[in-house]
């Protein structure tokens, strides 16, 4: 089962603690560069965020990186 | 690999342009962040290099926890010899950097020896490169970040750079991290200047590993319970710590006019509240992994610069009575920009504006600036002049202590310092705890030692009693117990920057926050490490005595140097809640002797004792200390 995973840049600070919730579901350890979302930031230190376009981290309940974004800014369903 | 641990220190040479790696593990006694970086400063400088000599190192260091989701940790210390005291210079940033050194594999990089001509480096894993900044000389922090990513393609890759302020050695400039994040107080950008490294560039790929996932997840889960009940995250969420510093208004301390009162009227205040920057707001801004997100980027006159913080409205605000937004604004952008410490860029800038407004000074003195109060086009410009060493900035970018000195007078009469450093702090008056703090900082005068913001929050005797085992906390204005207090703070704060975890969310501001149990399950579960809460609180106070040795060999510092300036003692408060209050010189020394008792130090000297050091495993700086003729 994939899931689609949307951020809402309105809402997004920049906290990156959705890349380390997802290295995590994914290996149980910590690597951004392992992470189905990446946030950068431009020469104008605006978010540009890019997500994978569809994961595979449905278990039980929902992601890791939705339930621990503290703004509540990803959403996700499953395709 | 160890868990938590990214497991290697990277040393690097700048005169040879070569470097080594060797594993963190040999330094485990100390655990890591500013623990780790304090042993290796003491060990690795000679009493007789300077801070801006080839030989001085500057040590960066990411703690435990920072790269994983431990919340807030990702500050990185930076320690090194201080610029304007001789003794220990130290700084801590949040932002983005320390987490990818952990990703690049280091846990610390030591920073020594001198290029012959600028350089940055850029790494990347296991790679270190040595480039040509030649081109980034002369440019600003904002540009440094830019114009490097471009160059590296990598859009990924963190930054850690000085501005003008640091190439020129202005003796406060600091390291800028990911644009905004200052590592302030010392003179770190001027040692960055000193070695010609305008830069480093770090991007890594590698995971931090931790010892017990399912257990983790479980504690974070709990944990992040308690932030969101916490009254004190959801201020810092809605306005960050401008909001929750003038929330009270004229009722709370301040820090007006070079120090000279801690009175500002809500008259003044009104025109400085939170909402009075949203103009300037672009974005809300977090540091990495971060759930107080209380940082934002901002842009004024074409200038884009994070904050702005309640120290930002202390610098050029209050302390200079400039009451415009826009300017207090663009000061704080400029020294972002120029790499300069914000407190201590007031501090030198308000000494000056009070030896102009008391004639000591005058236009011949400052090129025609009008250095009055409130006086913002002023304050611009003599912002830049420090930068870039010209006119009267050449001489204020010594700091207040050297600028006194040269240009004499008796305009010594108006600095306020502690160990060389100046203070800039409110509530020296009002809060005893607070002021013994800022005054007993190892790293010269500040708040992120022993200063316990806790005080000021009327803790009931209750918890005090639970949690410090002290019995009654609640009034600032009383001496009884603060020592004590003090000491519990110093050591708690060690054990956060040894971490890597953000102040601003721990018990320095909230009791419920990272208590010493919270901090004692993250880090068993992050390495797979026992250690106590007391065996926590142990090793913080190993660090301290570390910093308080380094301060005796390299500056002298002892018990003459943990004095308040005189402004604090025979200026009161002029008006408010806080009318009347000072500080009382024999009250000061009593609670002074019983800090040095809380901390088994000699109640005459201030210095640590043989004992104290023995029995912390300290041995060797006993001996240091007798090699250079100080015996304990």
């Amino acid at each position: 089962m994939k899931v689609q995973i949307i951020v809402d840049k309105n809402k997004c600070v920049g906290c990156r603690t959705c890349e380390l919730a997802c290295s995590f579901q994914k290996s149980k350890d910590f690597n951004p560069d392992n992470s189905n979302i990446r946030i950068y930031f431009d020469d104008e230190s605006n978010l540009k965020i890019k997500v994978n376009a569809q994961c595979d981290c449905m278990k039980a309940h929902q992601p890791l990186c939705v339930e621990l974004c503290p703004l509540d800014a990803i959403s996700c369903w499953t395709v | 690999m160890p868990c938590g641990w990214s497991g290697k220190i990277l040393y690097i040479d700048l005169s040879s342009e070569s470097f080594y790696v060797e594993d963190t593990a040999n330094y485990k006694a100390f655990i890591g962040g500013r623990g780790i970086n304090q042993w290796l400063l003491f060990k690795i400088m000679n009493k007789d290099t300077g801070p801006l000599d080839s030989k001085s190192a500057i040590i960066l260091g990411a703690g435990p926890f920072v790269g994983t989701l431990v919340p807030g940790a990702n500050r990185l210390s930076v320690d090194f010899k201080n610029v304007i005291t001789n003794g220990v210079g130290s700084g801590n940033c949040g932002g983005q950097f320390a987490a990818e050194m952990k990703f690049a594999g280091y846990d610390y990089i030591v920073i020594y020896g001198k290029a012959e001509k600028p350089v940055y480096l850029y790494i990347v894993n296991d790679s270190v490169y040595f480039r040509d900044a030649s081109f980034l000389w002369g440019k600003d922090t904002w540009e440094t970040e830019t114009i490097i990513k471009q160059r590296e393609n990598d859009e990924a890759l963190k930054t850690l750079a000085i501005g003008v302020g640091g190439e020129n050695l202005v003796k406060f400039s600091c390291l800028i991290g990911d644009r905004g994040r200052a590592v302030g107080y010392g003179g770190s950008g001027a040692v960055f200047g000193s070695k010609k490294l305008k830069a480093i560039a770090v991007r890594g790929t590698l995971p931090v590993k931790i010892y017990d996932p399912e257990g983790f997840i479980d504690k974070l889960k709990d944990f992040n319970q308690t932030i969101e009940n916490s009254d004190h995250v959801a201020i810092h969420r809605e306005g960050g710590t401008l909001l929750a510093y003038l929330n009270p208004g004229q009722d709370r301390p301040h820090e007006v006019k070079n120090m000279s009162d801690d009175f500002w009227s809500n008259e003044a205040i009104s025109c400085v509240t939170r909402d009075k920057f949203d103009r300037y707001l672009k974005r809300r801004h977090s540091c990495f992994n971060c759930p107080v997100y209380c940082s934002g980027i901002y842009e004024v006159k074409g200038l884009k610069c994070e904050g702005v913080q309640a120290n930002t409205l202390r610098a050029f605000g209050s302390n200079l009575d400039l009451r415009s937004p826009e300017k207090i604004l663009h000061a704080n952008a400029l020294a972002n920009l120029y790499g300069l410490d914000v407190d201590q860029t007031s501090a030198v800038i308000s000494w000056a504006t009070e030896c102009f407004e008391n004639g000591i000074i005058n236009e011949n003195d400052t090129g025609g600036i009008q250095l009055k109060w409130g006086n913002g086009d002023s304050l611009l410009k003599m912002i830049e002049n420090i930068a870039l060493r010209r006119g009267f900035g050449n001489i204020l970018a010594e700091g207040v202590h050297e600028a006194s000195k040269i240009i004499g007078r008796g305009s010594d009469k108006y600095a306020v310092l502690v160990k060389k450093n100046s203070i800039m702090e409110a509530a020296m008056r009002s809060a005893r705890a607070w002021a013994l703090g800022v005054v007993t900082s190892t790293k010269g005068a500040g708040h992120l030692r022993g200063a316990p913001a806790i005080e000021m929050k009327k803790i009931s005797p209750e918890i005090s009693s639970r949690i410090f085992g002290i019995d009654d906390i609640s009034d600032p204005r009383a001496y009884k117990y603060k020592a004590k207090l003090v000491t519990w703070q110093e050591f708690y704060k060690a054990v956060i920057d040894i971490m890597g975890i953000c102040a601003l969310i721990t018990m320095w501001m909230d009791t419920n926050l990272y208590t010493t149990e919270d901090i004692a399950d993250f880090y068993r579960l992050v390495t797979g490490e026992e250690l106590s809460p007391e065996e926590l609180l142990t090793t913080g106070e190993k660090i301290q005595n570390i910093e308080r040795a380094f301060n005796l060999l390299h500056a002298g510092f002892d018990r003459k140097d943990d004095m308040p300036p005189d402004k604090f003692i025979s200026i009161p408060v002029s008006d408010g809640v806080y009318k009347g209050d000072k500080i009382d010189l024999d009250k000061w020394n009593e609670m002074l002797d019983e800090y040095y008792i809380c901390h088994n130090w000699d109640k005459i000297s201030g210095r640590p004792t043989k004992e104290c050091l023995e029995k912390l495993g300290l041995g060797e700086i006993i001996e240091t200390l007798h090699n250079n003729n100080i015996l304990l």
